[in-house]
């Protein structure tokens, strides 16, 4: 019994280091550019304590991206991804609108038919689909239509 | 050899017959003697070090490397390095006597030590100097000579910079052409300057920049309707579409004020969702340019338009139904999918008497139902931008590049 709750115990403490330490895809292929400047990462797991609700939702977040995303790799088809585009939504709109873009966004993903017509190619090679064009304003739609006809 | 010692000579003869007073016929043949021995001198260093490969003994060795010593020693670099340098000097200072007096001090030096009794064995000390002095001070006259010559062409005259600036506005090297005009501005004031200015900011894109050059000329006889309309032009280029209506020019012109209603009308084509009747709209414009703009008129009245709120009543009947209305078959098919998947488990376990299960089915389905009412509200608006900004591209391009009103001026 005692060897059975040891294994046990050190298969857990095995998954909380590995997933501490966990490299993503990304990080491991990429080619960097080698600087010796100390910067903050872009994509850290800070819990933001402004308010209730804001940590509620980094918790939220930071919990996917250290269990799920991190171990999953870089597989959305997506710039940005899907987690970031709900985190964007919220940020710029509200919890309830940003959960509705959520949703329409999960199941354009789920489409097995994207095209890049639709979408069109960001910088990352990866199909462009950023908040603004779902916040339901006609003229920053526009403008953000403009911008990328501007950009060809 | 013989080829370089050709060249030499040619050089030194057709300089020469600028000087035709000068009895020449002494120093000729010591000038010619000089060059060849110079070359010959390469030659001998060259042998030399051929032969110090060849000859194994110490003696002959050490005689060798001697004689190159003496040939490295001699100064020949140093006086080519100063004469270069007074060459620099003089182009950039006025100050270069010194320069060139030291030069010729060190070429009589060298000439003095090695040269000379190559030339004339039997000559004394005092002839030695001499004929060195006769030979370099000629050799300096013809050089200083040319530089007396450089100096009476002026290549920063006004004549010469409008020249460049020309062929750098030819070339479409804009940004070097601006300076070279306002080199010349300083000098005399142009209205002819001052419009290429405009418009060479106006061909880099620079459009105010060029609007100011434009209003500088409007009271110009000869440029002021000219670039009166040129300054509209920019205002449209720049899309300044309500600067371009409220403008109003000193003098009322009635040529400048139609080409002004020109460029509104044409600037309502991107900015008005609803153009004005056609009576209205094509009064400016003459019959040739109406020919033109009528298919443009009809397909802006027309553009394939959805309302965001018919795709999202449509969506909240038929799941997907409003994605398929604005065109998203693909998103709109999986929507339905994904919905029904959702409704007829919840159903299903409802019926079975599952009740979690059924809860969190119906949930998911609801989450799905709602995203798809949104998006393809969302997706209607985004069928309208793609719409319009495929529009107004294409009537740009247009008149990018058939410039039926435009007017445009070739220098």
């Amino acid at each position: 019994m005692r060897l059975r709750l040891i294994k046990k115990m050190i298969l857990v403490i095995l998954f909380f280091t590995g997933a501490g330490f966990a490299q993503t895809d990304w990080q491991r292929w990429e080619k960097k550019e080698v600087s010796y400047e100390k910067e903050a990462l872009q994509d850290s797991l800070v819990f933001d304590d402004s308010s209730v609700k804001a940590f509620l939702f980094s918790t939220l977040k930071n919990g996917y991206a250290f269990f799920i995303s991190n171990h999953d790799g870089d597989n959305c088809p997506f710039a940005p991804t899907c987690s970031h585009f709900y985190v964007d939504a919220v940020k710029k709109t509200n919890i309830i609108q940003g959960t509705l873009m959520f949703a329409d966004r999960f199941t354009r993903d789920s489409n097995l038919f994207k095209t890049l017509e639709q979408y069109g190619i960001s910088v990352s090679g990866k199909l462009e689909d950023p908040v603004i064009k779902y916040t339901l304003q006609q003229d920053s739609v526009n403008v953000y239509f403009k911008s990328r006809q501007e950009d060809k | 050899m013989k080829i370089q010692k050709f060249f030499l000579a040619h050089n030194l003869y057709t300089n020469l017959t600028l000087f035709e007073k000068i009895n020449w016929g002494k120093i000729g043949n010591a000038l010619f003697s000089c060059s060849f021995v110079l070359t010959q001198k390469n030659q001998k260093v060259k042998t030399a070090e051929k032969l110090s490969k060849v000859f194994t003994r110490k003696a002959k060795r050490k005689e060798l490397s001697r004689f190159l010593k003496y040939l490295k020693g001699s100064g020949i670099k140093q006086i080519f390095f100063s004469l270069r340098d007074a060459f620099l000097i003089r182009l950039f200072n006025d100050n270069f006597s010194n320069v060139l007096l030291t030069a010729k001090r060190l070429m009589l030096k060298w000439f003095n030590k090695n040269l000379a009794h190559n030339l004339y064995p039997n000559l004394t000390l005092f002839e030695k100097s001499l004929t060195g002095k006769i030979v370099f001070s000629y050799l300096l006259l013809l050089t200083s000579y040319s530089f007396l010559f450089s100096q009476q062409t002026d290549l920063f005259s006004y004549d010469n910079r409008m020249k460049f600036g020309n062929y750098l506005y030819e070339t479409k090297d804009y940004i070097r052409a601006v300076d070279e005009y306002r080199a010349c501005l300083k000098i005399n004031q142009s209205d002819t300057l001052q419009f290429k200015i405009g418009e060479a900011f106006f061909e880099m894109g620079q459009y105010n920049f060029a609007s100011e050059e434009f209003y500088k000329l409007f009271s110009s006889k000869e440029f002021g309707y000219i670039s009166k309309i040129s300054f509209l032009k920019t205002q449209f280029a720049a899309e300044k579409y309500d600067s371009l209506q409220i403008f109003q020019f000193p003098d009322e012109e009635q040529e400048v004020l139609n080409y002004q209603l020109k460029f509104v009308n044409l600037s309502l084509m991107i900015t008005e969702e609803n153009l004005p009747g056609y009576e209205k709209y094509f009064q400016p414009f003459s019959d040739r340019e109406k020919s033109v703009l009528l298919d443009f008129y009809e397909e802006k009245k027309s553009l394939p338009y959805k309302s965001p709120l018919k795709a999202a009543v449509f969506s909240a009947i038929i799941p997907g139904a409003g994605k398929i209305y604005t065109g998203d078959y693909g998103d709109g098919i999986t929507a339905f999918l994904a919905t029904g998947l959702f409704a007829f488990l919840a159903y299903d376990n409802f019926k079975a008497e599952h009740n979690f299960r059924a809860w969190l089915f119906t949930g998911l389905g609801a989450f799905f139902y709602c995203g798809n009412v949104y998006g393809s509200a969302a997706s209607a608006q985004i069928h309208n931008a793609k719409v319009k900004n495929e529009f107004e591209a294409g009537f740009k391009l247009f008149l990018k590049n058939e410039n039926y009103f435009i007017p445009f001026i070739r220098f």
